[in-house]
């Protein structure tokens, strides 16, 4: 599954992965800068959302940047977590150099090119996206309850990217470009280019878009605090929802870090095929949810998430007592090599899945260097799930179920009224 | 030579489907196998037969069979659209012959437990308790029943009312197994890296046995026929407190039979499919009344329609309208220019080369040539076709949805949408239930 990738750094501190893949006639770009959520100044959550929406703006040059992407073939999107911001396109071969001096050109002269009304339509439509995913979302709230318990004050993974209202409405112009004049500097990112390109002539076309651009200093990072629970805390949330809803959570070791794939195999031996341990007892056996899922949410700050979805009259308390005891039986009785195997034949499937597809392997080498300071990290990465036994997943479940967690309870507003409160 | 990753991945699609007599035929008196099979009463019943079809086959019950598929990490799913009911398998390429085993264990062998069939049934009417609360999914099922008209087959939700499902028994389920799934007009589709002689003698042994016969009292059927859809239509579902107005339009296009395939490609892709398209432009980047306004063509084996929708700021809900009405009438008094159509050429023919790039990607272009009688060879023309249409023929498309009359169907604050049809002048609206049953009374504020 792996193939070669050329890996070098321009003097401007810019690195590059090339991997050439000419199975399709189809190029993909994915440029990360290391910059998110977490780096947001006091006062300005949604700063770097609400940047990556402006550097679709255009620049002096390139007033219409989506036109000319289009008009070559391309395709493009970004997206922006609490580490990192993303910028991706794909499009023919012969697009590439185009793609190239697209993004050389908005990481050149984005600043420049800022304005008040380009700050003020982007906002708007930053506005009307987190009215979709939060405020009108069935169960939209939830991730943002759940950041608030985990997370004590002033955590950077506290807030959500997207962003709170009174602070998307601050932010100004010069808060703009002062976050792009830090964190958007050639030394803070890394480009990766998958597919069907002459590494040679494509290398020659990427320094000369790239290597004018002016060197920045790469911004220091400060260490994430660490996210710590003292106590269990226990949440209920009322909302205009259909259905109750249970949601678990806990803090998990880092991606890639030791525990990390355990817990990913534990997810999948709890949750994934109907077979899966609280799925058969929830929703097979007892009925008392209506849909079960477990995930291992890694990053620099990694949450295990336990959501369940309570069957009609069923009340929350008692899908709880089940929740529980399941769980209580991994940590002491631990996992079959069966369950160990067919977690590990899923997950195996799901990287040769991901394999297949252009963006998803240039994403994964900016992925890998991020976390593990290396883009060619896929075959390490398939060896930690193969490289596990039954006691390393059973212990390293163990160690976080004996963490304190969140607990939240979503309940519809009719039967809430019929409760008492917690 | 540059070395290739390896992606030992096998996929398998089997789709039934009512026998195609080719694009361009008469679709009439087709035996469906999809939600457009569906009785009065029952909607919902070809994709609650395909559900039941993983849920214990053979000598395997339910977890059993789950089991089976897991220790394959393989996953096997199944659905029904309106044209036709389909099952589909993707495994590591090393397990291709368990897995192909199980997808015929569970097409010719399911065995429709009663257990199963409530426990399934419960799971089944909690998620449609989510769908019917959800503003988004609202709009597309008012939409669709006052467009097609409240009996016509493509007027309810694949998926069904609480109702229709609570009314399916075992028998029920038996007949329409036998009725749905038999392999007269039957396609298998299998993708991926595989050895095709020993996959081919399997699929020969596996697929052998399966019983061509029909259930002996069949479903009743519903008349199928093009929407009557005469004058424009406003529908509403009031909801209060949600801080957007969910818009949805639906214009007349026509039924997928190889006519006029790449213009509705095209003329979509300038209209509302791309980013640069002027629906996007106009309502997002513009004037940011939505975090995304777009546009599809949704084209079935008896009728078809274009859906222009978003999500758009509760407040602004009058000027968002006006923009999408005009959006509309613009593709006539500024018909597509020879700019857009090239720059859509392009977009088009990039996201569809884009599709080959997985194993699973090439299966559904394919599933979508098998599925309304294209032979495999029309994939390799569709370059072509879409490289040699005019601009005539795109404008007269234009023109032709410029002109069309609409379903326009809404979710949001009932008052200020009233305010807002007034003031745009559009027609009287009936207010409905989440179902698109109408409202009458008090119940309508």
């Amino acid at each position: 599954m792996t193939a070669r990738c050329e890996s070098f750094e321009l003097q401007n501190g810019l690195r590059v992965f090339m991997q050439p893949d000419p199975r399709i006639p189809l190029v993909a770009i994915n440029l990360c800068y290391q910059v998110g959520a977490i780096h947001e100044p006091p006062g300005r959550t949604g700063l770097a959302h609400l940047c990556e929406h402006l550097m679709f703006m255009g620049t002096e040059r390139v007033p219409h940047f989506d036109l000319l992407m289009e008009a070559v073939g391309g395709s493009n999107n970004a997206a922006t977590s609490e580490d990192r911001t993303i910028y991706y396109a794909i499009g023919p071969g012969s697009a590439l150099s185009t793609l190239l001096w697209l993004e050389a050109e908005r990481m050149d002269g984005f600043a420049q090119a800022m304005s008040q009304e380009k700050l003020d339509l982007q906002r708007e439509v930053v506005l009307n996206e987190r009215r979709q995913v939060v405020d009108d979302e069935p169960y939209g709230r939830v991730p943002i309850l759940l950041g608030d318990a985990l997370y004590a004050s002033p955590h950077p993974y506290r807030h959500p990217v997207i962003g709170w209202v009174e602070d998307i409405c601050a932010i100004t112009v010069q808060d703009v470009r002062d976050f792009f004049e830090r964190y958007y500097a050639p030394s803070n990112a890394t480009l990766a280019i998958v597919g069907d390109f002459d590494l040679d002539q494509s290398r020659r076309e990427l320094e000369r878009f790239f290597s004018p651009i002016a060197t920045r200093p790469r911004p220091l990072s400060a260490p994430l605090p660490p996210a710590v629970l003292d106590a269990e805390r226990h949440l209920r949330h009322v909302d205009s929802v259909p259905q109750a809803r249970l949601h678990l959570a806990w803090h998990s070791p880092s991606y890639l870090q030791p525990g990390d794939a355990e817990l990913d195999v534990c997810c999948h031996i709890l949750s994934q095929g109907r077979n899966a341990r609280l799925n058969r007892r929830l929703m097979h056996e007892q009925q008392l949810a209506t849909s079960v899922e477990a995930v291992q949410a890694s990053g620099s700050a990694s949450i295990l998430l336990l959501e369940f979805t309570a069957g009609e009259e069923v009340a929350l308390d008692t899908l709880r007592a089940e929740v529980d005891e399941e769980l209580r039986r991994l940590c002491t009785d631990g996992v079959s090599q069966e369950e160990l195997d067919r977690a590990r034949n899923h997950i195996e499937t799901d990287f040769v899945r991901q394999a297949q597809s252009l963006q998803r392997r240039a994403d994964l080498l900016n992925q890998y260097q991020f976390y593990a300071n290396t883009p060619e990290f896929l075959e390490p990465d398939r060896e930690r799930y193969r490289a596990l036994d039954t006691e390393a997943v059973r212990r390293s479940f163990q160690a976080v179920l004996e963490q304190p967690r969140v607990v939240l309870e979503v309940q519809p507003l009719d039967a809430a009224e019929e409760q008492t409160p917690v | 030579m540059v070395p290739q990753p390896e992606l030992p991945l096998f996929t398998a699609q089997l789709i039934v489907q009512g026998p195609n007599e080719g694009p361009g035929r008469p679709t009439r008196g087709r035996d469906e196998r999809g939600s457009a099979a569906d009785p009065f009463g029952h909607e919902g019943l070809a994709a609650f037969t395909a559900q039941l079809l993983l849920e214990g086959c053979g000598s395997r019950d339910a977890l059993a069979f789950a089991d089976a598929l897991d220790l394959l990490g393989a996953s096997l799913g199944s659905a029904a659209t309106q044209d036709g009911s389909t099952i589909h398998l993707q495994c590591l390429s090393r397990f291709a012959a368990q897995g192909l085993e199980l997808m015929a264990s569970a097409v010719l062998e399911a065995r429709f437990e009663e257990a199963e069939i409530e426990r399934i049934r419960a799971q089944w009417l909690g998620a449609l308790a989510q769908r019917d609360d959800d503003p988004r999914r609202i709009t597309r099922s008012i939409g669709a029943r006052v467009f097609f008209g409240a009996e016509h087959p493509y007027a309810h939700p694949e998926d069904g009312y609480a109702e229709s499902i609570q009314s399916i028994d075992q028998a029920l389920l038996q007949r329409a197994h036998r009725q749905l799934w038999h392999p007269q007009g039957a396609v298998l589709l299998l993708t991926g890296e595989f050895a095709p002689e020993p996959i081919f003698s399997l699929v020969e042994a596996l697929f052998s046995t399966w019983d061509a016969g029909v259930a002996a009292q069949p479903l009743a059927k519903r008349a199928v026929s093009r929407p009557s859809f005469q004058r424009s239509q406003v529908v509403v579902h009031p909801r209060r407190a949600l801080s957007q107005t969910q818009v949805r339009f639906m214009l007349p296009a026509h039924p997928r039979n190889g006519v006029m395939e790449s213009e509705y490609a095209l003329l979509n892709a300038i209209f509302g499919g791309a980013f640069t398209s002027r629906l996007m432009q106009n309502l997002r980047e513009d004037k940011g009344l939505s975090y995304g306004a777009s546009s599809a063509v949704v084209r079935w084996a008896h009728a078809g329609y274009w859906l222009a929708s978003a999500s758009v700021d509760a407040q602004e809900s009058e000027l968002a309208l006006r923009e999408f009405l005009y959006e509309i009438q613009r593709l006539k008094s500024e018909p597509p220019s020879a700019e857009e159509l090239e720059r859509a050429k392009t977009t088009y023919l990039s996201d569809w080369s884009q599709s080959f790039e997985s194993h699973n990607g090439m299966l559904a272009q394919l599933a979508g040539m098998a599925r309304y009688g294209f032979a495999p060879e029309h994939l390799a023309a569709t370059a072509g076709q879409i490289a040699e249409t005019s601009l005539e023929q795109v404008q007269a498309l234009a023109e032709s949805l410029a002109t069309a009359p609409y379903c326009l169907s809404l979710v949001g604050e009932p008052a200020s949408l009233l305010e807002a049809l007034e003031a745009l002048q559009l027609p009287e609206p009936l207010f409905c239930d989440a179902w698109g049953t109408k409202l009458v009374g008090e119940a309508q504020r």
